[in-house]
């Protein structure tokens, strides 16, 4: 698996990832839950690739295409992609 | 420049279409009645919508199955260009046989890309055994929505219980094995399916039966038809790859078939540009050749350069497989989406030099004409309609166009001569990530253009034309990477977005196209290289990018249609490589 090489806070990627989820789904992002599946604000599983491109421009670096799959809320995703970059950091 | 062209100046070295003149050659000419795959024969089965075993039998004992087996396997899937002309052959006599031949690439596909070795050594068997393997994987109510299916998987002790109906399924009757998409988690979502590998000759009969066969427009031998099961019991070792991998999976395996789809096309475009070109040849009006009607020309070249360009899509498409693996999700989703309609269209426009008799279904050629328009069509339907690629482009646009450049070496996918890597299945990806080798290759195309000033090979004129294409593939590039940026969503289903990913893919196709000719032209026979056809195919590629250009007759018409007069006259299959075909029996 590919690591994010950009270092960011769970708090920032939460961030970056509500905005663009409310863009996605034509919303203001403070109707945006962190808590809620991907799914619920339209994202199907092939429009997730996109943000998946997005995110892999924003963290230059790639990232497998079913990211939004397995990490299915904003919530689990941020935790996940920060606890990687810091592993990164570590080891690099 | 060459212009009398013998028999051996078409021949082609490439080795890796000898199996399909070894193959054309046994099939016989489609006007030898007697031959199971004769267009006299293969009419016979579609008007009685009828099951094509004669022909299926034939294939069976000339081995075509073997190429649906990876050579790792013990099968002859070496090289996948080789076995989409063999696809494309076969399409070329009848679109339903050829259907019902290759249903098993798609329905054993995902065990070569997932499954465990016991299940691979199973499905090499069977398919050696000539049994069938259909893929279900659509039903009635959801169409290509995958997270909408119902059918479902219920853990018991030792295996599943499969519960719902697949339909409209290819081969859902007649064959021996059923790659089946089932829901895994009733909360469904991206991981809430999974696949099983559902041998129907041991299921118990008291738990599925076949649904009847669907009428159709065309391909009426075909078996259309679909699957229901009620608790049906499988093992756990049905189980293809890890749970919830279903969804991941099946688009993956559809990237093979998706592009094995561009053949299929391809072969229907070849006979009705075979019989028109016979009908212009042999009938006469006003005293002449129908062939001696400038429009008829014009029709007959442009068919021949559009499906040339179609045929670079295609066969970089299946060489890309081997070379960029984690590009297929984009080059697949271009062969499905382009070469069906241009084939449509130019079936479409070939039926103008018929005139009635593109209407009538049992004159010249035995009236194959109609039925080609007819089977055709389904071909941009069915593995992801036009529509679904052309979103599967979209979703990937913004990435696309940011400029990347793919770490690897693409050359080998447009030089015809050189050596393909393995199949490596493990690499496919959902995405691209950003890199597509044929678009990346547009920038260097102008330079290796401007390198043959002066040789022989490339009559000045054409030369300059060329660049003047290759740049104009390059303004729109830019054009499109502006409209894209402007575009507030491309991933949305929108008209808007769909029109932009149709653009990427006309812009592939040039570059491709062109790519393909600059680095195999050396092996290919002086028409072919001498380009005047892809002069005339990208000028119309280009068409298609800026609707609004003045229409003019092309200085390449007389010669592209000299040589497709020429290849007919031959046998010769209308190709970049002119694959040798059984000569026409003397009448």
């Amino acid at each position: 698996m590919q690591l994010p090489s950009r270092s960011a806070s769970v708090e920032t990627i939460q961030s970056w990832l509500v905005l663009q989820v409310a863009s996605h789904a034509k919303v203001d992002p403070t109707e945006i839950d962190i808590l809620e599946p991907f799914s619920r604000y339209g994202l199907d599983s092939l429009s997730s690739v996109t943000l998946v491109a997005n995110l892999e421009s924003w963290l230059e670096n790639p990232l497998p295409a079913t990211l939004f799959w397995d990490y299915p809320t904003i919530e689990d995703l941020a935790r996940y992609l920060a606890a990687e970059a810091a592993s990164l950091n570590s080891v690099g | 420049m060459q212009t009398a062209r013998t028999e051996e100046s078409h021949a082609t070295a490439l080795p890796q279409f000898a199996a399909a003149e070894a193959f054309d050659l046994a099939m016989g000419h489609p006007l030898e009645g007697a031959r199971p795959l004769s267009f006299q024969q293969v009419m016979a089965l579609d008007e009685g919508e009828t099951y094509p075993r004669a022909p299926l039998s034939f294939l069976k004992e000339w081995g075509f199955q073997q190429y649906h087996i990876p050579v790792a396997h013990g099968g002859k899937l070496a090289a996948y260009d080789e076995f989409m002309m063999l696809v494309r052959l076969l399409a070329g006599r009848d679109l339903s046989t050829a259907v019902a031949a290759n249903i098993t690439l798609l329905g054993g596909v995902t065990t070569w890309v997932a499954g465990t070795a016991e299940q691979k050594e199973r499905v090499a068997q069977w398919i050696a055994q000539g049994k069938h393997i259909s893929f279900g994987l659509t039903e009635q109510n959801h169409g290509s929505d995958l997270v909408a299916n119902r059918l479902c998987a219920e853990k018991v002790d030792g295996g599943w219980l499969l519960t719902g109906e697949k339909w409209p399924i290819g081969d859902a009757t007649q064959s021996s094995a059923m790659t089946v998409y089932a829901r895994t988690d009733e909360r469904g979502g991206p991981r809430g399916f999974s696949l099983f590998l559902v041998d129907k000759e041991t299921i118990d009969p008291q738990t599925w039966r076949p649904l009847p066969k669907i009428p159709t427009l065309g391909m009426r031998a075909s078996d259309v038809s679909g699957i229901a099961f009620d608790r049906c019991f499988v093992p756990d070792s049905a189980l293809i790859g890890p749970l919830g991998a279903g969804i991941e999976l099946a688009l993956k395996g559809l990237q093979l078939s998706r592009t094995m789809c561009g053949g299929l096309a391809m072969g229907a475009g070849d006979t009705a540009l075979r019989v028109v070109t016979d009908f212009a040849l042999t009938r006469r009006l006003y005293g002449s050749p129908v062939l001696a009607i400038p429009h008829v020309q014009s029709t007959l070249a442009e068919a021949f350069a559009d499906l040339l360009i179609a045929e670079c899509v295609t066969i970089t498409g299946a060489r890309a497989l081997h070379v960029v693996p984690d590009q297929l999700s984009v080059w697949s989703a271009i062969v499905k989406y382009l070469v069906p309609v241009t084939v449509e269209e130019t079936i479409r426009r070939l039926s103008v030099v018929l005139g009635a008799r593109y209407f009538l279904r049992d004159t010249h050629w035995e009236g194959i004409f109609q039925k080609t328009y007819r089977d055709s069509g389904i071909v941009s339907v069915f593995e992801g309609s036009t529509v679904v690629q052309l979103h599967a482009l979209a979703v990937q646009l913004r990435q696309l166009l940011s400029g990347r450049k793919a770490p690897v070496d693409a050359t080998p996918i447009f030089d015809l001569s050189a050596p393909l890597p393995g199949l490596q299945l493990s690499r496919l990806d959902l995405t691209a990530h950003g890199h597509d080798s044929a678009i990346a290759s547009l920038g260097h195309l102008e330079e290796a253009l401007a390198a043959l000033n002066g040789d022989p090979s490339v009559e000045p004129a054409c030369l300059q034309d060329l660049l003047a294409h290759a740049r104009a593939l390059q303004a729109e590039l830019g054009a499109l990477k502006q409209d894209v940026d402007a575009c507030a969503n491309p991933g949305e289903r929108s008209a808007e977005a769909f029109d932009l990913a149709r653009r990427f893919a006309l812009i592939h196709a040039g570059a491709a196209a062109l790519a393909l000719w600059l680095h195999s032209r050396r092996n290919l026979d002086a028409f072919m290289a001498g380009g005047q056809w892809l002069a005339l195919g990208l000028q119309r590629v280009l068409a298609q990018l800026r609707p609004s250009a003045v229409r003019r007759t092309s200085p390449w018409v007389k010669p592209v249609l000299d040589a497709l007069v020429s290849l007919h006259e031959h046998d010769r299959l209308f190709s970049v490589t002119p694959v040798q075909l059984a000569a026409k029996p003397v009448s």
